[in-house]
């Protein structure tokens, strides 16, 4: 990193390696960066390429989480897989050079996000993000504990029972004290996101209309206005978001990645676009069915949910596996959710944010973790919560805001004193602000149009 | 920031873990601020009018969120 620190004296050359000052932390990191070391010394590409995917696969299969699941279910009981499947793809292509921004600016400075935007930009500013960030991290999180109950109850679980399971999933995966740890479970949860792929397949779709969707982007949605740009604007948010920004960043740094293994971080960001959009588009192809046998989709998301109204088309396992897909969406974007609120707070407050940190060394860390998926279960348990509403308003948060996490993601990414050569190419900045443009007019259409008709006047509809 | 640092124990390093992280990835180098960046006045203007823009839209997506749960029959 070629930036300045605030302390006279003090560079980050090898001479000036501060010997005798290694922590916990480092120790528990460098154990796991001397595997690395081994396996590129040996010429292990693949066994290289095992040891650092992770944060890229992770926060974009994370992303595939419960009402982005869900948006993408609606948008194909909706429209079916005209417009809409080429549309995931597209955004996931997006998320992918958005995400791999966040990445490279982590390996090369080894700090969070936050804590960036607090040191470079001021207090002020890193604040209102993280403000940002907790706002739309509980409604999330609250919507994953949603799915978590919807997938559940399809098997008769009881809502305290499916609520809590999750609570105790995340309190499991913290309390290993190793980043590694953590990840690979999450990672080990993360494979069961490809559920929505085999329902896909269950529904028999025909590779024809697959094909001409991809290549005409047609039927065109059509309808209701307010409609179009609620489902246009989730599947956006359901896939860009302030969290993923977050938590790549601050996955990388306490992952111990450094500029040298770019190259393979950046096969782990595109291998999670390529599966989060395969699985999205799988979600969206299986309730596809519902489009063309013409059911009413617009309660589906409360109580029964889509599982129920599959069943008679795709049979029992197929509703089975979808339900299943809908409480792994859940399950892993509550741990990655989670995980990027510890990692922004104990960013903001300077405290400690790491999953190599033991337990009793971090305490705020791990609280902050537990503690707003514990907030965010017991919103879901209240009785006559407006849950439906918040699932459907999720995303939506998300798409409002990203465009600030954007702009600045695109500052840091550029700031040549950071990132000295690894600093953003023109053609990249490029496509940035175009997503940066996207999201916020998606979001901005939405909100006018649904404001408008929340006060009455139906100019459009 | 010292309560951030109490960990850090003093000591005889082991030198081969030491020397798998590059020497900025010790957490007594994370821990050090990276220096303060001074925005431009377009920059600062461009920042507040991109956040007043994105608390008008918050707004409206709030309001019609709580409306919209308000008329949503039980």
């Amino acid at each position: 990193m070629a930036v300045k620190t605030e302390r006279p004296g003090t560079t980050s050359t090898a001479e000036a390696r501060p010997e005798g000052l290694l922590s916990p932390e480092d120790r528990t990191r460098s154990g796991d960066r001397r595997r690395v070391l081994e396996a590129r010394h040996r010429g292990r590409r693949f066994g290289l390429l095992w040891l650092l995917v992770g944060p890229g696969i992770l926060v974009l299969l994370g992303e595939n989480d419960g009402p982005s699941m869900l948006s993408y279910a609606a948008s194909g009981a909706t429209y079916g897989i005209g417009f809409f499947l080429p549309f995931i793809a597209v955004t996931f292509a997006a998320a992918v050079v958005v995400q791999e921004m966040a990445m490279r600016v982590g390996a090369v400075t080894h700090r969070g996000y936050g804590e960036l935007i607090f040191q470079r930009f001021g207090g002020f500013w890193g604040w209102l993000s993280v403000i940002d960030l907790l706002a739309t991290n509980l409604v999330t999180l609250i919507t994953e504990f949603i799915a978590i109950r919807v997938g559940m109850s399809f098997f008769g679980v009881p809502a305290p029972l499916a609520v809590g399971s999750g609570v105790l999933l995340v309190a499991f995966s913290v309390a290993g004290g190793r980043y590694w740890r953590w990840e690979r479970i999450a990672l080990g949860l993360s494979v069961f996101n490809l559920l929505f792929v085999v329902v896909a397949v269950m529904s028999r779709p025909d590779p024809a209309a697959l094909a001409h969707a991809f290549a005409t982007w047609s039927p065109l949605p059509s309808g209701s206005l307010q409609l179009f740009l609620l489902i246009l604007a989730s599947n956006i948010g359901a896939t860009v978001t302030p969290w993923m920004v977050f938590f790549q960043q601050s996955a990388v740094v306490d992952k111990g990645m450094t500029p040298r293994d770019i190259p393979q971080a950046r096969i782990d960001t595109i291998l999670g676009g390529v599966l989060a959009a395969a699985a999205g588009c799988g979600a969206l192809v299986a309730a596809s069915v519902l489009f063309v046998h013409h059911v009413d989709t617009s309660q589906l998301q409360a109580g029964t949910g889509f599982a129920q109204a599959l069943q008679p088309f795709i049979g029992y396992p197929g509703a089975a596996i979808f339900s299943l897909g809908l409480v792994e969406a859940g399950a892993l974007a509550i741990m990655t959710i989670s995980a990027s609120t510890a990692y922004a707070l104990g960013e903001a407050v300077k405290g400690p944010h790491s999953f190599n940190r033991k337990l009793g060394d971090a305490k705020s860390f791990y609280g902050f973790n537990l503690g707003v998926a514990i907030v965010a279960a017991a919103v879901v348990l209240i009785p006559g919560a407006p849950l439906l509403s918040i699932t459907l308003n999720a995303n939506l948060l998300a798409v409002v805001l990203m465009p600030a996490a954007l702009v600045f993601l695109i500052m840091l990414a550029n700031d040549r004193e950071l990132m000295g050569p690894r600093s953003n190419p023109r053609w990249l900045n490029g496509i940035g602000i175009a997503v940066a443009i996207l999201v916020g007019l998606a979001g901005s259409s939405y909100a006018v149009v649904a404001f408008f008709n929340a006060v009455g006047w139906h100019f459009i509809s | 920031m010292q309560d951030h640092q109490q960990h850090i124990y003093l000591g005889e390093p082991e030198e081969d873990l030491i020397e798998s992280l590059e020497p900025d990835q010790l957490v007594i180098e994370m821990d050090k601020p990276v220096s303060h960046r001074r925005l431009s006045a377009y920059t600062t203007a461009g920042l507040w009018a991109l956040r007043l823009f994105l608390l008008t839209i918050t707004a409206m997506v709030i309001y019609a969120f709580v409306a919209g749960v308000i008329n949503t029959p039980r």
